[in-house]
């Protein structure tokens, strides 16, 4: 496995082309986490989309393992970065196996049902692989969104605010499934202000602010 | 199998020996009409018959609006027309006319027994006067100040709201008044107005077929055969035995005009269900051919404007969006005659049925369109960002994650359409196609059943669109069952 590395990233908004990511840098080695914190605006959302492809940026570049994306192809990184979604986002007429199978199959993948079967599996939904998404509880839904995710093979992952749609009591399982991706050996970076939750991994955390990452220590917290 | 008799007509339209004559078979008697139905009677009728056979050419009817048979000569999808049409000054320039096959007067039919009833056009200024739109007599009534009442629905029509008490009065060509303003309730003034000139009218570049059709009456005159041919109708009148230039009453009876009065009571079963129903039924084959096409040009064409407008890039999408707002705001009988009689001049001649599927399918495309936008709309932004993100193109996340539930929104109202695109289907008898609502009317004006006919009709078009409606309560319970799981 492979680190995620970020340098120098840029990205403006607006007419005014404010740059609401300014120079950023992150490193993240295979099977470490990085927890983003901010005030909302800071930009978070903004970072995970240009992680995951969803965006461009101006300048800097994105990195992992071997393949380095600069601003021109930063589409390249779609379909080689997982998300987790705040919403799950999960596909509502499609039943929770062909969710994980619907883009290896369209790469033309062969095995992309044993693939899937092995996350769902590890993720404790082996029972579930026939169930609608909407007949699933929040936490079912997550897992899902998890397993659709690594059964694409990403490397790296990114979760989104992994708490805000839980109850209070199915909260505590995300920092366990943080963990259990970690063991397999995948970059992550959590973005939240979920204090519990960045607590409970025990990561390296940093803070987004003026567009850029800075280290977190626990007194400054 | 009307419909692709006539797809392969327009194809063999260029086989010379025939003489394609346009008339309106709604109109009714004594012109053309049909009886039993499914076939041609009339003095019209047989006239073409023989003057086809005298320029040595088959004769073949061709069915089109009264007020659209011009248009068709000029369109070269008849190359007569033979239907009553009056010699004018206007049409004396614009196109080529015979010399008359009939003349007469205009005659004004009143209610029996009605003390305030008019005798004189001078009676008429400000009355309520009922007659047929485009003709002399209408022409009449405007210069006499009267309050005119045009009926399209054909010739029955007039004198129907005559006798209801809806018009004071009723001035219309001597066949019309003689064939339909003979109720019990109503009575025909003696004294005519005016004098009518009927001739055969061909385009202004057919000289040389007019000058033959001139041959052949001059022929028909002067060896009687056009003489008796009127007096079996009832329709020798003075101004005929002057203007046609014939001497004498030919001595044979007018049988035709005794045989339809003997008839005006008998009711739609005494024409026999089986040509009624038979003609119903090719009415509704082609109702029903035309609309479930057109539907699937619409669904199709619909589907790539929705796509364009809410995922295309900026030219395509401002195209899609200019189509859907010509297509929807203007009126789809607008449509039909700009695309079969005004895209000929541009070179473009399209057979009825291709130009009535093209119209219904082009404008309701536009309709489907809109509901597949809102479909597309329902589905949240993120999911497109949650296919791309597992690696899906752009296209692969419309057809598999979008599309799939734009579907359960889009779908509904397309039933709705399709029963609205069934009963729109009947405008198209304006380009010549003879479905369901045509039927009705030239049945109706044959059997003078407008009530029974029309209660049957009314009954074909919900068994026509029942079956749509239940498939498509079927395809949304079963789109939208993984839903209701959740519930």
């Amino acid at each position: 496995m492979s680190a995620l590395r970020v340098e120098g990233l840029v990205r403006r908004l607006g007419p005014e082309r404010r740059a609401v990511l300014d120079g950023l840098a992150l490193r993240v080695e295979a099977g470490s986490v990085a927890v983003v914190l901010g005030a909302s605006g800071s930009g978070k959302s903004t970072l995970l989309r240009c992680l995951a492809g969803l965006e461009g940026f101006d300048a800097g570049r994105v990195a992992l393992g071997e393949l380095e994306v600069e601003p021109s192809g930063y589409a390249t990184l779609l379909g080689r970065v997982g998300l987790v979604f705040q919403s799950m986002e999960l596909f509502p007429h499609l039943r929770v196996l062909e969710n994980c199978t619907l883009a290896p199959r369209l790469r033309g993948e062969s095995g992309a049902h044993v693939e899937a079967r092995r996350w769902l599996d590890r993720l404790g939904l082996a029972d579930l692989e026939q169930a609608w998404p909407q007949s699933l509880s929040g936490g079912e839904r997550q897992r899902v969104a998890i397993a659709r995710a690594l059964s694409c093979r990403p490397a790296a992952l990114l979760w989104d605010e992994p708490t805000s749609a839980l109850d209070p009591e199915r909260k505590r399982e995300v920092a366990g499934h943080v963990a259990a991706v970690r063991a397999w050996g995948i970059p992550q970076v959590v973005v939240t202000h979920d204090s519990e939750l960045s607590g409970a991994l025990g990561a390296e955390r940093y803070r987004l602010g003026g567009g850029r990452l800075e280290p977190v220590t626990a007194g400054t917290l | 199998m009307s419909v692709f008799a006539l797809l392969a007509s327009v194809t063999l339209a260029a086989a010379p020996p025939e003489l394609r004559w346009g008339a309106d078979a709604e109109g009714g008697a004594p012109y053309v009409f049909e009886q039993p139905p499914g076939h041609l009677r009339g003095f019209e009728a047989e006239l073409a018959q023989l003057l086809a056979a005298r320029l040595g050419r088959a004769a073949r009817h061709v069915q089109g609006p009264f007020a659209q048979l011009l248009p068709l000569l000029e369109r070269g999808d008849v190359d007569v027309v033979l239907n009553g049409i009056e010699a004018t000054d206007d049409r004396t320039r614009a196109y080529a006319l015979t010399r008359p096959y009939w003349a007469g007067p205009e005659r004004l039919t009143v209610r029996r027994g009605d003390p305030a009833a008019p005798a004189t056009l001078a009676d008429l200024r400000g009355r309520r006067v009922g007659t047929l739109p485009g003709t002399l007599a209408e022409r009449m009534l405007r210069a006499a100040g009267a309050d005119v009442r045009t009926y399209d629905g054909g010739q029955e029509d007039p004198y129907r709201d005559l006798a209801l008490g809806r018009t004071d009065a009723v001035l219309l060509d001597a066949p019309v008044a003689l064939y339909y303003g003979n109720r019990p309730e109503l009575t025909t003034l003696p004294a005519g107005f005016g004098e009518l000139r009927y001739v055969v009218v061909a385009r202004a570049s057919d000289g040389r077929l007019r000058d033959a059709l001139d041959r052949a009456l001059g022929s028909m005159i002067d060896d009687g055969t056009l003489p008796a041919l009127l007096q079996r109708w009832g329709l020798w009148t003075e101004e005929a035995v002057k203007v046609l230039g014939a001497t004498g009453v030919p001595s044979v009876a007018p049988v035709e005009l005794e045989a339809w009065r003997a008839r005006s009571d008998t009711g739609l079963w005494a024409v026999g269900a089986g040509p009624v129903l038979s003609a119903l039924g090719r009415g509704a084959l082609v109702t029903l051919l035309l609309s479930v096409a057109a539907m699937v040009l619409a669904v199709v064409l619909g589907a790539a404007l929705a796509l364009a407008r809410v995922y295309g890039p900026r030219p395509v999408a401002a195209l899609a969006l200019g189509y859907v707002e010509l297509f929807r705001g203007t009126p789809l009988l607008l449509q039909l005659i700009v695309v079969y009689y005004g895209l000929p001049e541009l070179g473009v001649r399209l057979s009825p049925f291709v130009a009535g599927w093209l119209a219904l399918g082009l404008n309701y495309a536009a309709a489907e369109a809109e509901n597949d936008r809102a479909g597309l709309l329902s589905v949240p932004r993120a999911q497109m960002d949650a296919a791309r993100v597992l690696g899906l193109g752009r296209w692969q996340a419309v057809r598999h994650v979008i599309a799939p539930q734009a579907i359960r929104v889009s779908l509904p109202p397309v039933t709705n359409d399709f029963i609205a695109l069934l009963k729109d289907s009947s405008l198209v008898s304006v380009v010549t196609l003879t479905e369901l609502t045509k039927t009705y009317g030239t049945l109706a004006a044959a059997t003078r059943d407008h009530l029974g006919l029309g209660m049957l009709v009314g009954a074909m078009y919900l068994a026509l669109g029942l079956p749509f409606a239940r498939l498509s309560r079927w395809l949304e319970r079963r789109l939208t069952a993984h839903l209701e799981v959740a519930r």
